[in-house]
């Protein structure tokens, strides 16, 4: 939905604006077709809980559902041109996806965050939503990672209880397509020890850390927006910034990446433009106040350019500057950050807000387009 | 360069954990006395020029594991009155943080009596200064 889209940009040939890279994609939605095809995937005793409440015909608002954003997008979370007309999902359907995305722009990797997971830690039952996430996990296995080696499995677990949590990275961490580990963020900063045996286990099999975008809101879970809930979607879209800034605030000062020195983490459309504010607003108070988080023994700017990385999408660039104004602040923001260390090109595709692999790449800096769209997620994920 | 002889007092006018500021041309500089030893710096914080010599005289946290607080370097540590950044008192240098600032340090030395001045009684040595 960018305004000023340069329609020159997307009409270049690839290999003009690609350089021959291989686009690694780290963030990538595919969707369930029903809630049911997890079923297959369910033991016995999780399906007689779930399905008698799915079908319970009374009361809507009283059966079982997965916990729901309480904004709604005013039109479509998906990329409307991703839609069949009775509302199915190119995304949810492995050939689709592979020739609306990974043929089309030459994409090598696409790491499959899922779409169906993000507000699970919402749900206030532990052991259903561990549960849930289980068999979603052997759903992508099967149906997606297996379809194509181009599809990398970040496999989801749950906040709610850490101890299932880290039994399902156990069960997974082996695996040799599984490169990440996506926690859902419930009403809790992420570096409280509440979190801490998921890193442990997430550092023993060497698998990064995700947070995306979703949960805000949903179910038990708050909006999470500092001094209070807004009132639009459009508010709560662009205020999850404040969530990532946050959320690596608490990762450092709470001595997560001092405990856990192997541990990275991946933050995925929570924007980047603060990153550099943080890394100088954070290392200006630990100057200051370093004593009373003795832990924290280096510059919280250097535990961010090492341990964290940042999602391109959505591109965050200037509107309403000329063209070489626009490039030249996009330039410096990207600068500022490191971005040749610490952002990661994701799409998000099928949403609505999805970033053109030719329209990102050219606008970034020569020197910049290898490390971001290709380097840094290889040597992230091990590709 | 020459440096100046500058006498700062006398050894008891400036205990240990005590600090002494004294006015030399247009310097204010601190003279410390830790455990024993003397140490004078600038009264001047290189961050943003606050009289750092009025600040708190403690230790401070050790570097050490997440939850774990551990305690040290009592007496050493100089916190600036204005922002709180930490400096060893010894050498200027700030504490556990990777900064190139540092205070401004001079020399400090403890000489035996002198008669000229305190002819009659020699109670003390004399704390001298050399800009």
């Amino acid at each position: 939905m960018n305004l000023d889209v340069d329609t020159q940009a997307s009409v270049q040939t690839p290999d003009a604006t690609r350089e021959k890279l291989s686009i690694i994609d780290c963030d990538v939605h595919h969707i369930l077709g029903s809630f049911s095809d997890l079923f297959p995937y369910m033991d016995e005793s999780l399906l007689r809980r779930i399905t008698p409440a799915m079908n319970a015909r009374a009361e809507a608002r009283n059966s079982f559902q997965m916990p729901r954003r309480a904004y709604f997008h005013p039109f479509s979370t998906a990329r409307t041109d991703t839609m069949d007309e009775d509302g199915t999902n190119h995304a949810a359907d492995p050939v689709r996806i592979k020739e609306d995305l990974l043929d089309r722009y030459d994409i090598a990797y696409a790491i499959l965050m899922g779409n169906d997971l993000t507000t699970i830690s919402g749900m206030p039952d532990p052991d259903l939503a561990a549960g849930i996430t289980s068999a979603y996990n052997d759903w992508t296995n099967d149906v997606w990672i297996s379809s194509d080696p181009r599809f990398k499995h970040s496999i989801w677990v749950t906040p709610q209880d850490p101890a299932q949590a880290v039994a399902e990275i156990e069960r997974w961490g082996p695996h040799p397509d599984v490169v990440q580990v996506g926690i859902p963020q419930n009403d809790m900063l992420v570096g409280k020890r509440h979190f801490w045996p998921i890193y442990e286990a997430a550092e023993r099999h060497n698998l990064p850390v995700a947070f995306h975008v979703g949960a805000e809101s949903a179910g038990l879970n708050g909006a999470q927006i500092a001094v209070g809930p807004p009132t639009y979607y459009i508010e709560l879209q662009t205020g999850v910034i404040s969530i990532g800034i946050n959320n690596v605030i608490s990762l450092i000062c709470e001595g997560v990446f001092e405990r856990f020195p192997g541990l990275k983490v991946v933050f995925l459309e929570y924007g980047y433009t603060w990153v550099s504010s943080v890394m100088w607003r954070l290392d200006r108070e630990w100057i200051s106040l370093r004593a009373e988080v003795p832990w924290v023994k280096r510059l919280p700017s250097e535990y961010i350019l090492e341990h964290m990385r940042f999602g391109s999408q959505p591109l965050e660039a200037p509107y309403g500057l000329s063209e070489s104004e626009k490039r030249q602040q996009l330039h410096q923001s990207l600068e500022m950050m490191s971005a040749e260390r610490t952002m990661l090109f994701a799409t998000d595709y099928p949403h609505w807000d999805f970033d053109d692999p030719r329209y990102v790449i050219q606008r970034l800096p020569k020197h910049m387009r290898r490390p971001i769209v290709e380097d840094n997620a290889r040597e992230l994920y091990g590709l | 360069m020459t440096q100046a002889r500058h006498v700062v007092g006398k050894v008891g006018d400036i205990p240990p954990g005590s600090r002494k500021i004294v006015e030399i041309g247009h310097r204010s500089i601190g003279v410390f006395n830790v455990d024993g030893e003397f140490f004078a710096l600038l009264n001047r914080c290189p961050h943003q020029g606050a009289p750092l010599c009025l600040g708190a005289i403690s230790g401070t946290m050790l570097p050490a594991e997440p939850g774990q607080y551990s305690y040290g370097l009592h007496g050493r540590v100089l916190r600036c009155p204005w922002h709180g950044w930490e400096f060893d008192i010894t050498t200027g240098e700030m504490i556990f943080v990777p900064d190139p600032v540092h205070a401004r340090s001079y020399e400090v030395s403890v000489e035996p009596p002198e008669l000229e001045t305190f002819p009659i009684v020699v109670e003390d040595s004399t704390v001298v200064l050399y800009i």
